[in-house]
């Protein structure tokens, strides 16, 4: 075989690996061990701009930008030879081979992360094998952004507004919930997007949240929630809506206020310095002033926002015990998600990137409770 | 991430056999002398606390006590607001969510008195939870119990036959029902569309567009014109249930013909188990250049288990199994791959 199916490396890519390796100068390290899977493909993905799919994997970056990927899925192998320009190692002894690559590169230490996804198989000869956690190297740069990176959750984000609008159109009485997402996900493919995290509600006030979707059927008045996440290079963009099936009612508008309002206040919140814990006091003040102050804590809500890029859930968490600076250029969704017991659950968010003073929006569709 | 059909039904799954399968292990953590098993599950690995449970999370992760005796604890790090979502696609066992579930595994360990566990796949467990586990003073001790653990799951019923046939049968009808014509995404999307439409909770579709040029099969973003020749590789999963599907086609009406009948030597292999592989070997029309046989076995919804040239993983029967083959005709290659289902496929002398 020849002329595997390589595209030119990224900019992005390039820009990542820049800062990698300025990461691991700063730190007088000379090597990064990073595991992935198709849950947690960030960190695996940053150094070697490869998204795993099945199995797990191991990827070790040399400071001299050099990356050796270890697979234990022979296909993912294969794809990987064919889209990066790394050494690939397939292997069904993915511990055995990591100790003996660690061993043969030399003596020096080994910064590793997701240090608590790491196998324990690896982690239990730590000592032995030099392994030290390195999350702190690499997690602020998967935080922030370059624009190289910007470049791609625009397209993302665009993405997500193009699949709402298919997504609104696909919701009419009689469907089922997986036909709606069944159809997004036929556009996302065909326009080239690899992966969308995406959940689902419909019904009413017994709705407490969204899930995968069950089998329900959609009926007039239902409400429908979704949080939709495509991908684009590697990185996520989400966006966050309710609609009604029909006309929506005065109580569902008028339920639907407060969370527009406390958008509204997190957006107004956002800008370099001021921390996550500000972004989600200034949306959950909102809930207390109109007495829902219940509906913003653990019981009903996980989080008041979040980080996006290489990972649709990523650091920081908009919480008001996380105290964790955003910065300029994050990208980040602020989206004040939770119950409210008049109607049910209830969504809305947009994609924004943290600027100096403010924030840059990314999504497009009106920030309104929709009618299908 | 999961964001197909996610729905448990008795009639598709019995609480019955969740309860046989449960009772199996028990009784081998028993004659091992384990007071629990532990089996881990995120979206790369669900395939143990599926067979146990029925649950496959379609985000995070979590760790399934199995204890020797008495009901399964899940403890997962999805949130307490999905709780009834987990209840409703798990029929069986407790449910506990928190940030920690290796912690609340080994309290509860703590209190029922059991000092050791075994635990599938040991060395691949995330770090965080393998020390959890073992408890605050380190009183709890893990040992592997892949191979207890895959006594039992090598005993497929006729619960999981169903739906594995029901499975493949959808990755057929998609892999029959698409325009041909079509540019590469396009096929990618429709396929995928279809399997979703028809209740499919994951689906996987990869396709090499050019055997003249790799051997490897890629994902849409990859993918634009097609090559003469070209391969779709479809994974899809019904309710836990996964089924792997190859085929190569041809828009060359002159290798159409030797396209057929290797496709038609395959499915004949595939039928003749237990002696798929050698009958293989022995009556396809052109040369196996390699080939290799996927099992759920653990924690991996399929995993290669023997495959030619490579280290043998395996050795004995297995209930159901996905034989993969590429083949060379005329100068061009061929791939297959597709299930022998509930015929007790045998894996022997895998270094051939």
């Amino acid at each position: 075989m020849t002329g595997p199916d390589r595209r030119p490396v990224s900019t992005a890519y390039h820009a990542r690996i820049e800062d990698l390796r300025g990461g691991l100068a700063a730190a007088d390290v000379d090597r990064l061990l990073l595991y992935g899977n198709n849950w947690h493909a960030d960190f695996l993905r940053y150094a070697s701009d490869f998204s795993i799919v099945e199995g797990q994997g191991l990827a070790l970056f040399e400071r001299d930008g050099r990356v050796t990927l270890l697979l234990d899925d022979p296909a993912e192998a294969e794809r990987a030879r064919a889209e990066t320009l790394h050494e690939v190692v397939s292997t069904r002894d993915l511990i055995g081979m990591a100790k003996g690559l660690l061993h043969r590169g030399g003596h020096g230490p080994v910064a590793a992360a997701p240090y608590h996804l790491l196998p324990h198989g690896l982690v239990r000869h730590a000592e032995q094998l030099r392994l030290s956690d390195g999350g702190a190297l690499i997690e602020p740069l998967l935080m922030g952004k370059r624009a190289e990176e910007h470049v791609h959750v625009r397209r993302a984000a665009a993405f997500a507004d193009r699949g709402y609008e298919l997504f609104r159109a696909a919701a009419r009485p009689g469907r089922k919930d997986y036909e709606l997402i069944a159809e997004v996900e036929r556009f996302f493919r065909s326009e080239g997007v690899t992966e969308n995290f995406m959940i689902i509600g419909v019904g009413g006030r017994e709705v407490r949240g969204m899930a995968p979707p069950s089998g329900k059927v959609l009926k007039k008045g239902d409400l429908v929630t979704t949080e939709l996440t495509p991908c684009v290079e590697g990185y996520y963009a989400q966006i966050c809506r309710t609609l009604v099936v029909g006309r929506p009612s005065d109580l569902q508008l008028k339920s639907f206020g407060v969370f527009q309002e406390a958008l509204d206040a997190g957006l107004k919140a956002v800008r370099a310095d001021v921390t996550a814990a500000d972004v989600a006091k200034a949306e959950n003040d909102v809930f207390r002033r109109y007495g829902l102050g219940q509906y913003v804590t653990s019981e009903y809500t996980r989080v008041r926002g979040h980080g996006l890029g290489l990972f649709p859930d990523q650091k920081p968490q908009l919480l008001e015990d996380v105290d964790v600076p955003l910065t300029a250029n994050m990208t980040i969704i602020v989206h004040p998600n939770t119950y409210h017991p008049d109607v049910g659950y209830l969504v809305l968010g947009d994609t924004i990137i943290v600027t100096a003073d403010g924030h840059e929006t990314l999504s497009t569709i009106p920030r309104s409770l929709m009618s299908s | 991430m999961r964001r197909g059909l996610m729905g448990w039904s008795e009639t598709d799954l019995p609480a019955a056999v969740l309860r046989e399968r449960l009772s199996l292990l028990q009784a081998e953590l028993a004659k091992a002398g384990l007071g629990g098993l532990v089996l881990y599950t995120n979206l790369a690995r669900p395939a143990a606390v599926s067979f146990v449970t029925g649950f496959t999370p379609y985000w995070s992760e979590g760790l399934l006590l199995v204890p020797a005796s008495g009901e399964p604890v899940f403890a997962t790090a999805l949130s307490k607001r999905v709780s009834a979502w987990i209840r409703s696609v798990m029929p069986i066992g407790a449910i506990e969510n928190t940030p920690r579930p290796a912690a609340a595994i080994a309290r509860r360990l703590a209190e029922a008195n059991i000092r050791k566990i075994g635990v599938l796949e040991l060395d691949l467990l995330p770090a965080a939870q393998a020390a959890l586990l073992t408890g605050n003073d380190g009183a709890i001790t893990l040992e592997d119990a892949t191979a207890l653990f895959r006594g039992v799951r090598l005993r497929a019923d006729p619960a999981e036959l169903r739906l594995v046939r029901r499975a493949d049968d959808l990755a057929r009808d998609c892999l029959q029902s698409f325009d041909r014509t079509d540019n590469a995404r396009r096929i990618v999307a429709d396929i995928e569309a279809r399997a979703r439409l028809a209740g499919a909770e994951e689906v996987l579709v990869g396709v090499n567009p050019d055997l003249a040029r790799s051997n490897a099969f890629f994902r849409c973003d990859r993918l634009d014109a097609l090559g003469a020749t070209f391969a779709i590789r479809l994974s899809l999963a019904l309710k836990g249930n996964w089924v792997r599907r190859t085929i190569t086609l041809s828009r060359d009406l002159a290798r159409q013909g030797a396209l057929a009948a290797a496709d038609a030597a395959f499915e004949r292999a595939l039928a003749s188990a237990p002696t798929a592989l050698s009958t293989l070997r022995k009556a396809f029309p052109a040369k196996i250049m390699s080939w290799s046989v996927e099992a759920c076995v653990g924690s991996y919804p399929l995993e290669v288990v023997a495959c030619s040239g490579g280290t043998p993983a395996f050795s004995g029967t297995l209930p159901i199994g996905i034989v993969w083959a590429q083949a060379e005709i005329d100068e061009t290659p061929w791939y297959g791959a597709g299930p022998v289902i509930g015929e007790v496929m045998e894996i022997r002398n895998a270094n051939h």
